[in-house]
């Protein structure tokens, strides 16, 4: 923590649901999916520092881990992504995340919504963890919503969007120090 | 007291119905007010300076748990539309949970209106009393009074949450590999001109026809100094045809920047692939520069 400030607008939520408003439809491709896709590719991978126990032994160490957006989806299909920790392979890693992001289409003639779309997308934060009213890993999550939002209005210069936080400013994620990727 | 204590723990966490007060379908009021009602919750639950312990076992003189004690952590999950747990406890090393209790709200649908099941599917208890058990009542009462008015709670829970998260910054950044930041890519399909050029129009990004069959897509994030551009041109005969896909990006400045855009860069012809596929099941693509 540097102690800057970043400037959020007041109705800011990085947990508060988006709901967009979309007006492009494909019937090969799912273009949720494609959005999903440019979104986890966009958000750096971090390292993170991790106590382990190692197989065998009873003593915690201490060891990086790096942290990326991994998609998958739930039981229904709905797309998911999650921010996990991976120790050694990305398929190990699914059940250790910091977040979630759930994101549904779905037909806008039987909501209730006020938004003149055809097809309704909902981003919901459906898993966090939090500390000290301090949300883990929330840098990634800014980030990642916006660059959902970014590409859906991309492919849909129309897009309407109302719910939580989108915007994202290079503040957010000042001076980091680098690491060559392995 | 032990007896008292467990009957006590047993009595608090028995399961509940609470109702919900809920206008329109659930899935466009129900289901935002409780997933709001139950994160805002979750949020204040870490703001009373709880204390968990990842120590677990017999521990009489009770130094484990005090040598293991950290500030709690709230984990909120939220399982489809009618599913949430908020869990507080320690986090242990391999990522697990030390949990000192956990809550579980699951909505239904009854005759006479929507209801939320409240349970306890785990709960740490110590001399038979239940560990941090104020906080527990606390969180159920909170979340059953919540529901019960059906409107969204005071949103400056979750916006103050958010302020202090965003002064957190991610100390270390994995940076692109040496060379990352240039490639060439072919895609290669049987689809016509006339079929392909609509399909980029989907592509995620900025794209712009520059002129005859050439393209350029904006990648990367909208406040970068640098314009990250990649590339498409097409090419071929009567057929077949081959989308080019390359980019030189300059890196080295900015890890953030350079980060998203070469990722984003190096995966857009995966993305086309993915354009192409379903109308062309044998369309493939291939790296040209090694």
């Amino acid at each position: 923590m540097n102690g800057l400030t970043v400037p959020i607008r007041d109705d800011d939520s990085v947990l508060a649901p988006l709901i967009l408003g979309f007006h492009e439809t494909d019937e090969y491709t799912d273009l949720v999916d494609l959005v999903m896709q440019s979104a986890t590719s966009g958000v750096p991978h971090i390292s993170a520092p991790r106590s382990i126990v190692p197989a065998g032994q009873r003593k915690a160490m201490s060891c990086n881990h790096t942290r990326k957006v991994i998609l998958g989806k739930d039981r229904t299909g709905n797309r998911l992504a999650r921010l996990c920790d991976v120790r050694k392979e990305d398929s190990d890693a699914w059940d250790h995340f910091r977040w979630e992001v759930s994101v549904k289409a779905f037909d806008n003639a039987a909501s209730s919504f006020a938004i003149d779309a055809p097809t309704l997308i909902r981003i919901a934060v459906t898993a966090f963890t939090v500390s000290e009213a301090v949300l883990d890993s929330s840098f990634c999550l800014f980030l990642f919503r916006h660059l959902l939002v970014k590409g859906f209005a991309a492919i849909d210069p129309e897009l309407m969007t109302i719910g939580g936080q989108r915007n994202w400013t290079h503040d957010y994620w000042l001076s980091p120090q680098v690491t060559p990727a392995g | 007291m032990g007896l008292a204590e467990k009957l006590a723990t047993k009595v608090r966490t028995r399961p509940d119905l609470q109702p919900i007060r809920v206008q329109g379908p659930w899935e466009n009021n129900g289901e935002l007010i409780a997933a709001a009602v139950i994160r805002g919750v979750s949020i204040a639950l870490t703001r009373q300076g709880l204390t968990s312990s990842r120590f677990r076992g017999h521990d009489t003189l009770g130094i484990g748990s005090m040598l293991g004690a950290s500030t709690s952590r709230v984990w909120f999950e939220q399982t489809g539309s009618d599913r949430w747990d908020i869990t507080l406890g320690a986090e242990t090393a391999n990522y697990g949970k030390a949990i000192d209790w956990t809550l579980r709200f699951r909505s239904q649908n009854d005759p006479d209106g929507y209801k939320m099941e409240i349970t306890t599917p785990a709960v740490l208890t110590k001399g038979g009393s239940q560990v941090n058990k104020h906080s527990y009542s606390e969180a159920k009462d909170l979340v059953a009074t919540g529901l019960a008015r059906g409107s969204s709670p005071d949103p400056s829970v979750e916006r103050s949450a958010t302020q202090k998260s965003a002064r957190f910054r991610p100390k270390v950044v994995l940076g692109v590999r040496e060379g990352a930041g240039s490639g060439t890519w072919y895609v290669r399909t049987r689809l016509s001109v006339e079929e392909i050029e609509p399909r980029l129009r989907l592509l995620p990004y900025d794209v712009e026809r520059l002129s005859g069959l050439e393209w350029q897509v904006t990648v990367g994030l909208e406040d970068d100094p640098k314009q990250r551009l990649v590339m498409l041109r097409i090419d071929g005969d009567a057929v077949q045809r081959t989308i080019g896909v390359s980019y030189s990006l300059e890196v080295g400045d900015d890890v953030v920047y350079d980060t998203c855009a070469v990722k984003q860069a190096a995966g857009l012809p995966g993305l086309l692939l993915s354009l192409m596929l379903p109308l062309d099941p044998e369309a493939m693509f291939e790296r040209c520069d090694g």
